[in-house]
């Protein structure tokens, strides 16, 4: 009784701190009309905040993550690496199906289901990317942030994650849909969950050693890196929901457009 | 000859509203690309080159081939009204200075990566997105897209990552150091200077 109680306390508890946080987070938009185009553009009005979470996270960076991608980086060769990566990969096979399927999108869904049937046979459990090598159907990825941006949900304003980095309402929200689509969570029993966690530290492992020297580049490269990582962050996103094909240099999707008025046009450059 | 004219049409056909523009053909375009592409694997990526020297000659490349002014011009944006001339010139050549430190070791790295032109698309204001396509070792493929533009002969006006551009990252780079440098334009400069170590 007196948990339940409790537990019911959280609620309400936890929304006035998420609103104080994002009260105090809160940038003031500038009156000056230049300054305000520009506040409008970043469209980040917890700038703040986020660049809170963003320093914590470089720390946390500097400090364990980037160490121990080296690390992996340094003492496995690349073939085990990149086996382990093609693993993860086909492990990711199942959300990104869903995903191409929610999306409408039946050739690229129909990829992904033989992708993940060959290489978990004949690619001995996903080790080996056979279905590129042998047959050239090559990977692509795809999310419910993606998927909801499909269907016309808005990205929403910049926001900082603690330890996943940049985001934004749609694709946060969007990350933790996929997590509870993932089937292997329901296939382990509880005591077997580690296993789940362990799967996904490695993959943030993984992603931070594929991106060392890019990440190095860009800071090298950047004068601002915040703001910069801010930019990359959309542009990538918008072309990731565009769907490019390389084979026919086409936008792939039905519906290009979303939320992006760049897509009807060819012109890759035009927002931020 | 008949692909390239058949291509050739198609892009003044394509930036029709641009038809009195001097627009460059796709063709044209596509190998302008190319051609950079054989000079930067063969003059930039020598392991015995000092790195003063492989800097010299990146930069001369990014001088010859790049419309740096266009590019300045649009990465200051709504700044570039009320930089004054000398501001202008100083982040041109600041600017030029940040793109050499960052990217000419790239090409010290070069581990015989092959980039492939794989086509062009004329584009609504008269230039052309030339597409090319990088294969790394590890098999990934990179698309790299350049935005050519005619500015008293070919230039490259943008580069386009995997749908990153690099014109527009910055703009947003500069634009942030400006903003939190209570929109001076010298506060840009300031950080330029630091970040380069050059006046």
């Amino acid at each position: 009784m007196r948990a339940s109680f409790f537990k019911l306390l959280h609620v309400p508890a936890a929304a006035l701190l998420t609103a104080a946080v994002l009260l105090a987070g809160c940038a003031t938009p500038p009156k000056d009309p230049d300054e305000l185009a520009i506040y409008k553009e970043n469209n980040d009005p917890l700038e703040p905040m986020n660049r809170y979470i963003f320093e914590v996270n470089n720390g946390l960076d500097e400090l364990l993550i980037k160490p121990i991608a080296s690390w992996y980086n340094l003492m496995l060769p690349d073939r085990v690496e990149q086996g382990v990566h093609n693993v993860l990969t086909n492990l990711n096979s199942p959300v990104i199906f869903a995903n191409d399927a929610m999306q409408g999108n039946g050739p690229r869904a129909k990829i992904t289901a033989e992708r993940f049937a060959i290489n978990s046979t004949l690619g001995v459990g996903g080790i080996f990317d056979v279905a590129a090598n042998w047959w050239g159907i090559k990977h692509h990825d795809e999310d419910f942030g993606q998927t909801m941006a499909v269907w016309g949900v808005g990205e929403g304003p910049y926001l900082v994650l603690p330890v996943i980095g940049p985001s934004n309402p749609r694709d946060a929200v969007g990350y933790g849909v996929d997590s509870v689509m993932d089937p292997w969570g329901w296939v382990l029993p509880s005591h077997l969950q580690w296993i789940n966690y362990t799967r996904t530290g490695i993959q943030g492992i993984d992603l931070r050693a594929r991106n060392l020297e890019t990440l190095d580049q860009i800071k090298k490269g950047s004068l601002d890196f915040y703001a910069t990582m801010r930019s990359l962050y959309r542009q990538h996103r918008n072309d990731e929901i565009k769907n490019y094909d390389e084979k026919s240099n086409s936008v792939f999707t039905p519906s290009a457009s979303v939320d992006d008025p760049s897509a009807k046009k060819p012109q890759l450059s035009q927002t931020n | 000859m008949q692909r390239r004219s058949f291509l050739a049409a198609l892009a003044a056909l394509l930036s029709f509203p641009n038809l009195a523009a001097a627009a460059p053909s796709s063709a044209d375009a596509q190998k302008f690309i190319d051609s950079l592409g054989e000079a930067a694997i063969s003059s930039l990526t020598g392991a015995d080159l000092s790195e003063d020297e492989r800097e010299k000659r990146f930069r001369s490349l990014l001088e010859s081939h790049f419309d740096l002014p266009g590019i300045s011009k649009f990465v200051l944006a709504r700044y570039w009204r009320v930089a004054t001339d000398a501001e202008r010139a100083d982040f041109r050549r600041l600017f030029e200075n940040l793109l050499v430190q960052a990217y000419a070791k790239k090409f010290a790295e070069y581990a015989g990566e092959r980039f492939k032109v794989s086509g062009a698309l004329a584009n609504d204001d008269g230039s052309v997105t030339v597409n090319s396509l990088i294969d790394r070792p590890n098999g990934d493929q990179i698309r790299l897209d350049w935005r050519v533009e005619d500015v008293s002969g070919l230039k490259i006006s943008d580069l386009i990552v995997e749908g990153v551009s690099l014109r527009t990252t910055y703009r947003s780079d500069v634009g942030s150091v400006i903003q939190n440098g209570g929109g001076k334009v010298a506060s840009l400069l300031d950080a330029l200077r630091q970040k380069t170590g050059t006046q």
